[in-house]
């Protein structure tokens, strides 16, 4: 069974690393550098297998590690490539009994393992009988305290918190600990990945190896980035991107010009007077912006201009997901950011989410006045989105 | 001096950004020359963020907007399409202060100076603007210049 496990966390490896190579998130430094067959099992402090520890060599010289997960509560196989630290796993252990012997004389046990007594955080379990006798943090070789009788763990009323915070040196278990709709999402998420590298496609790969070419040589053509943006028709084949930008006409017209960007899209012609008129912001002359209060109205003015063929819903504090549906399902959307408004056209994300996410939209942005700028992409991570106005056809 | 160093680092990063071809077009990474990056000032007049001008001929082209620690913010562009200028503004209209500075002294009401001028923004980050302290006797406001827009900072609770 162990044996099975390393194959696959090796198989499971290679897929993934070359697939950051030929991203070029691995550097050339990883070129030719080999997968081994086995890896460091660590457990969780609860002992059950986490992840393998796959040490990345090039001809006798370690150049890094990876973590492979075998325990799906991970959320993904690939858990980190670290180098900077060449993992000697006989050495660390001979270590770490070393340290053993000389902080308790006479300390006897039968077998050490690697745990991550507060994942990611690796130490040496010294087990006599099956019972754990001592366990050293990695390195520095200090004894890890004996879990506390109650953990302070922080209320899940916060949508933020994914999972319990241990206080420094606190050993937890991330299998018993993470809360249940985590754990039932990571599982997911790691179901699919794993089975993406189950293609028969990629039997082809030689997974042993990191190799730029390893995958295209395979005829393998990954896909890296998950992007879209407006078209005519969901047939993104045949037909132009399909969206056009308007200037805001006065310097406090945003609303206005986002309101007049998604109607062009549906072939509703208002210019922005009208739509100003409509929403209550003032004439040329005497312009005003939309006041928070009136957020609402939104809704209610591109449906009556549009005699209800168009169903608006407000969205507060859209997360990214929001917008990428509305973009798969080729409709525009108007986003309320402070102070401002624009509309939104398009997305792009990284499909493999290591070493750093990227998620972007694209943006029809009214400002500056009478110009505007498409903005291809604005970092997602760097804006506060206060409200999303998704707008439906009616089919009669 | 540091934040020349930080100007330095902004302007390569734009230019390795462009170089890889994630951002920008073919003739923007073919022809576009980059500005000099400028220091954007949140409210209190804390550094913010970097805008760095992409400028073909005399037109700004696109913007690269950075965060202090090189995150990209955005890269906007004043392009409908791939090559076309039309509708570029005037790249000294928001890359030379000088430029600025003329058109919030042409806004300004008789007797009113302006006594300081600095690049920040109008409520959210995106609306990037140069603001111009006016003083005339012992009253004092401000101005937003975008381009060749100018008005008095609206109300801090609208969208507009």
């Amino acid at each position: 069974m162990a044996r099975r496990q390393a194959n696959t966390a090796q198989r499971i490896a290679g897929l993934e690393l070359n697939a950051l190579r030929l991203a070029g998130t691995l550097g050339d430094e990883f070129e030719r550098v080999r997968v081994p067959t086995t890896g460091t099992p660590v457990y969780d402090i609860n002992g059950t297998l986490l992840f393998h520890r796959l040490p990345l060599s090039r001809g006798k010289t370690t150049l890094a590690y990876a973590d492979i997960a075998v325990e799906p509560v991970l959320g993904e196989p690939l858990l980190a490539v670290s180098s900077g630290f060449a993992w000697d796993e006989k050495a660390l252990l001979a270590d770490a009994e070393r340290a053993a012997r000389k902080g308790r004389r006479g300390l006897t046990y039968d077998r050490a393992r690697f745990v991550a007594y507060s994942y990611p955080k690796v130490g040496v379990q010294f087990l006599r009988d099956e019972k754990e006798v001592l366990l050293l943090e990695l390195l520095t070789w200090a004894a890890v305290p004996p879990a506390r009788a109650e953990r302070s763990l922080p209320a899940r009323d916060d949508e933020r918190s994914v999972g319990p915070f241990p206080a420094n040196f606190e050993r937890w278990s991330v299998i018993d600990e993470t809360p249940e709709d985590v754990r039932r999402a990571r599982t997911r998420a790691y179901a699919r990945r794993v089975a993406a590298w189950d293609a028969p496609a990629l039997g082809r790969v030689d997974a042993t190896l990191i190799a730029r070419d390893a995958l295209r040589a395979a005829n393998i053509v990954l896909k890296l980035v998950d992007t879209r943006e407006l078209h005519y028709s969901s047939n993104l084949a045949d037909h132009h991107i399909c969206y056009e930008l308007r200037g805001q006409q006065t310097n406090v017209w945003c609303v206005g010009a986002s309101a007049e960007m998604l109607l062009s899209f549906y072939r509703y012609h208002y210019d922005q007077i009208r739509l100003a008129e409509e929403l209550g912001l003032g004439t040329l002359d005497n312009p005003n912006g939309l006041p928070y209060a009136n957020v609402g109205d939104v809704v209610t003015v591109l449906e009556a201009l549009t005699s209800n063929a168009l169903d608006v819903t407000m969205h507060v504090n859209p997360a990214f997901d929001i917008f990428r549906d509305e973009i798969r399902a080729n409709r525009p959307l108007i986003s309320f950011v402070p102070g401002h408004s624009r509309t939104v056209a398009g997305y792009t994300r990284n499909v493999l989410s290591f070493p750093v996410p990227f998620r972007g939209l694209l943006v029809y942005d009214p400002w500056p006045p009478n110009v505007g700028v498409i903005t291809k992409w604005e970092n997602v991570a760097t804006q506060t989105y206060q409200y999303a106005y998704s707008a439906v056809l009616q089919h009669v | 001096m540091a934040e020349r160093r930080g100007a330095a680092d902004m302007r390569a990063l734009a230019r390795q950004l462009l170089d890889s071809g994630s951002y920008g077009d073919e003739p923007v990474r073919r022809s576009a020359a980059i500005a000099e990056p400028l220091l954007v000032a949140g409210p209190r007049r804390e550094p913010h963020s970097w805008l760095v001008g992409l400028t073909i001929a005399d037109r700004l082209a696109a913007v690269f907007q950075f965060l202090l620690d090189g995150t990209v913010m955005r890269y906007s562009s004043y392009q409908r399409k791939a090559g076309d200028l039309t509708h570029g503004p005037p790249a000294r209209d928001w890359l030379d202060a000088d430029v600025v500075r003329a058109h919030a002294t042409a806004n300004a009401r008789p007797g009113e100076r302006i006594e300081d001028l600095w690049l920040t923004y109008d409520r959210n980050p995106d609306r990037v603007v140069w603001a111009a302290r006016l003083r005339g006797g012992a009253s004092s406001r401000t101005l937003f210049v975008a381009g060749d827009s100018v008005y008095e900072p609206p109300p801090a609770s609208t969208f507009g």
